[in-house]
């Protein structure tokens, strides 16, 4: 009998994780930091929890002059360094052989052909079948030569019935004429369904959970909108200052760097309405419909609706950190934001008149990220405000790291004989009703793009519309010559944030 | 953590009281943990009734793997040592409180158990009435019976009523073929089960799956002729064994044919024969030792290394040998195995097919 090929007869209606079919890996910048940091070790992961198939391969694209051997020994390093689970030295070493590694400047058109004909010999030594993933790991200035010699060299499609996919970091361009020039150089060569922008935040656990805690829970969805919710705070904090980069964040900025990507990500999965399945296509339509409805910020309007910041020498746990300016790769008179505070406002049934603060900023107290919903307090108030009676209204917040959970506030009498109210917390910590460890981000990720899920990745009408929003800001900017406010380095942003949200008449929450 | 025992007459145990005992550890275990408005994480996603049947030899292991669940599947266990044979009859119980840090920083997860202590056929028929009232409501109800003879017990088949899942571990029986059979039958009458035997072949299962991921690979699942399992020297590896080729069966739309004493089962892939031949291997020391498909051109192994927790994968086509992968094979304690069983709720179909297909064999 000849059996099904499309489908492995042997996975069926089992409880056994998803594998993808055997395939390659390029990862382009493979001498970098993100390959040694995040993606390696992702993928000995997935090797380890048998994730991966027999045949899986890397193959390391850079410029440096590098062996085989080399490339394999700093592969284990970095996976010694940074793996969540520890290296198993007969696992690591099927894993390693599986890696190699072709020197070659990007823009070199014998690197391609080296490359193809070592795509060609995986498919026969290791069934790896014709599937390619491209990951592009480099600087952002070489996405677009890379694909174009990609296209060139004929990789943009598959030999033998398989698949090809490219995997695209942040930043997706520097503004809405930038990122459109990308979208239309990477169209040129590859097909939307072949392209992946990757958005780590989205392969956090918790922020999945956004979405299953809105459409799999009937009880919050009634009291999602204008009529029960006040506002919506997100935040996304860190602690930590430009860790050395200040070159490349000299050119980016907190709104481009954190906004434009992570948290109007967040605010588009809390604000979006239901989708009509759990697709990718669908998922993405709702969250572009959502970015698409938020007022733009005119850039003669950018004081009304938002505050920067950059932060001054301070301290972080005690130890005392410079300020921004003294960063190395740090112009003296750089007027680059660390700290931004957004009001936005969504033009929707939904959600009018329901104002959506987003902040972030480098050198914060602490890393935290959050979305929390503050409801409207109840229309009549028939207990006594007073000494004895601390009535906040209901809070719903939603953790994303650390200590990811859900945490709702609710008012609750003290014991005793009188009415004494205090709020309380429920509180639900995934760790404490899972215990699982949950996978790094990168770890789903690239499991999904091997299997071809594209739900948790970045469509490029969402990146055009979230430059749309973004980009008349950065032109209001521009424009303003006033000092940026300082904030301390470990302070929660500048004084002018909290006059900013204050106008109407709310605070930022105490992280 | 605290252990309340409760002052209880012979033959009554007071719900509210064993209630109350439990309120009192908590707000213990909240007092040692100051600061005001901060408390002991107390969660609680499942009921776990453990019944054993052997006195209460059998409580101390239980209650040490129902600790080691508590950071993964915080609980409320009730365990039942019972000795049924015991001419005296008397009821007794006690709660205690198990916490467990999931991770070093993490918040201390804490769940509860009410241990209960019966001898004699009159405890026993009391039994069944205490337990309800102890459950947390809402909650999905978990049985496991560490010892799978017990389901023969009357008390065991009052309690499956209550039961959303039952769990056992089949390679416990006096004697695992029967056992099959006696599941197969179970899942017949729509008790929803979990065999931990099943569980264990997990890895197993998944690096099998991975040979034919490939969709070349795919192609020869068609032109197997022969399939090996290698299998520990005893009854509860060959039923393991079973069970795999079970599996496999129904997956691959294999049907039985004749089936040999001495591990031969002769099976038909539409019209072709084919033969899986399970072996016992004296030198190995318990389960699966290694699995391999011999196809008309190609041949497909997973053979368990010196080591425990290791496997070669290897797939051979065309004579030369294409591949050849270690890959990690998990071996796992008793709360891990546990544990994965307690994740799952609804019929697991799969295991159902490969039971009724392995009890036909059995």
């Amino acid at each position: 009998m000849e059996q099904s090929t499309t489908v492995n007869p042997l996975r069926a209606g089992l409880r056994m994780q998803r594998t993808p079919a055997p395939a390659t890996v390029v990862i382009f910048g493979a001498t970098g930091d993100l390959t040694h940091r995040k993606l390696v070790p992702a993928l000995y992961n997935l090797q380890r929890e048998r994730l991966l198939p027999p045949g899986f391969s890397v193959v390391g694209f850079a410029r440096r002059d590098w062996s085989d051997a080399y490339f394999r020994q700093t592969l284990h390093e970095g996976a010694e360094r940074y793996s969540r689970s520890e290296i198993q030295s007969s696992i690591w070493d099927d894993f390693a052989e599986g890696c190699s590694y072709i020197r070659a400047p990007f823009d070199d058109p014998a690197g391609y052909r080296a490359l193809s004909q070592r795509l060609d010999d995986l498919d026969a030594q290791r069934g790896t079948g014709g599937n390619r993933l491209f990951y592009l790991a480099t600087p952002p200035e070489s996405y677009v030569e890379i694909v174009r010699q990609l296209g060139a060299a004929g990789l943009n499609r598959s030999p033998h019935g398989g698949w090809t996919r490219i995997i695209v970091e942040k930043p997706f361009g520097h503004d809405l004429a930038s990122a459109r020039a990308l979208d239309i150089a990477i169209h040129d060569v590859f097909d939307e369904a072949q392209i992946y922008r990757i958005d780590h935040y989205l392969g956090k656990e918790t922020v999945q959970n956004i979405l299953v805690f809105r459409f799999a829970n009937g009880i919050f969805e009634p009291l999602w909108n204008r009529r029960y919710v006040d506002h919506v705070q997100i935040t996304v904090a860190e602690s930590v200052g430009v860790e050395g980069r200040g070159g490349y964040y000299e050119g980016a900025g907190a709104l481009r760097d954190m906004v434009q990507n992570h948290l109007l990500q967040l605010l588009a999965l809390t604000a979006m309405e239901p989708p009509s399945s759990y697709r990718a296509d669908t998922v993405r339509d709702e969250k572009v419909k959502v970015l698409r409805a938020i007022r733009p910020i005119a850039p003669e309007h950018v004081d009304q609706f938002t505050v920067r910041g950059q932060y001054a020498a301070g301290a972080e746990g005690g130890r005392a950190v410079a300020g921004y300016h003294a960063e190395p790769g740090v112009a003296i008179q750089s007027r680059t934001e660390t700290y931004v505070a957004l009001q936005c406002l969504i033009d929707s049934w939904r959600w009018a008149g329901v104002p959506f603060y987003l902040r972030t900023g480098k050198r914060l107290p602490k890393r935290v990220s959050e979305i929390a919903i503050q409801f409207r307090s109840v229309p009549l108030m028939i207990f006594e405000a007073g000494p004895l009676n601390d009535i906040d209204p209901n809070m719903l917040t939603i953790r994303i790291q650390p200590e990811e959970g859900i945490t709702l506030r609710f008012n609750s009498k003290v014991p005793g004989q009188t009415t004494h109210i205090r709020p309380v917390t429920m509180d639900f910590r995934y760790n404490a009703s899972f215990g699982v460890e949950s996978p790094e981000a990168y770890e789903r990720l690239l499991l999904d793009a091997l299997l071809g899920d594209s739900t948790l990745f970045t469509r490029s009408d969402e990146v055009e519309a979230s430059w749309s929003l973004i980009t008349p800001i950065l032109h209001g900017w521009a424009r303003d010559e006033q000092p940026l406010p300082r904030y301390e380095a470990g302070g929660w942003g500048p004084a002018e944030a909290d006059t900013f949200i204050g106008r109407i008449g709310a605070k930022w929450r105490r992280l | 953590m605290t252990i309340s025992r409760l002052p209880l007459d012979q033959l009554h145990v007071d719900v509210r009281t064993i209630e109350r005992e439990l309120s009192a550890i908590w707000q213990r275990a909240a007092d040692e943990r100051e600061p005001a408005r901060t408390s002991v994480t107390r969660t609680c996603v499942l009921n776990l009734v453990v019944l054993t049947f052997d006195g209460m030899h059998g409580v101390e292991p239980a209650t040490t793997v129902i600790d080691q669940l508590t950071a993964q599947h915080p609980n409320r266990a009730i365990v039942v040592g019972c000795d049924m044979r015991a001419a005296a009859p008397y009821l007794d119980a006690w709660v205690q409180a198990h916490c467990q840090l999931p991770a070093p920083g993490r918040p201390q997860v804490c769940g509860e158990q009410i241990t209960i202590e019966a001898r004699g056929a009159a405890a026993g028929q009391a039994l069944s009435g205490l337990m309800l009232p102890l459950l947390v409501p809402d909650l999905p109800v978990m049985v496991w019976l560490p010892a799978c003879d017990a389901l023969s017990q009357p008390l065991s088949q009052r309690v499956q009523r209550l039961a959303d899942r039952v769990i056992v571990d089949s390679t416990t029986a006096s004697q695992p073929l029967a056992m099959l059979r006696t599941l197969a039958e179970l899942t017949a009458q729509g008790v929803v089960l979990s065999d931990i035997a099943w569980g264990r072949l997990t890895a197993w299962r998944e690096l099998v799956a991975g040979l034919f991921d490939a969709a070349d690979h795919r192609e020869h699942l068609g032109s197997v002729y022969r399939v090996t399992i290698d299998h520990a020297h005893d009854e509860a590896a060959h039923a393991q064994a079973l069970l795999l080729t079970g599996w496999l069966a129904s997956c691959l739309d294999w049907h039985i044919v004749s089936h040999e004493h001495g591990g031969v089962i002769w099976m038909r892939q539409q019209r072709q024969p084919l033969r899986v031949e399970l072996r016992s291997r004296a030198g190995h020391s318990s389960g699966i030792a290694a699995l391999e498909f011999s196809c008309a051109r190609a041949r497909f192994g997973v053979i368990g290394d010196a080591l425990p927790d290791r496997a070669t994968v290897s797939v051979q086509i065309g004579g030369r040998r294409q591949m050849r992968q270690t890959a990690r094979l998990d071996v796992l304690d008793a709360a891990t195995l546990l544990g994965r069983e307690l994740q799952w709720l609804g019929i697991d179909q799969r295991y159902v097919a490969a039971l009724r297909a392995a009890a036909a064999m059995a």
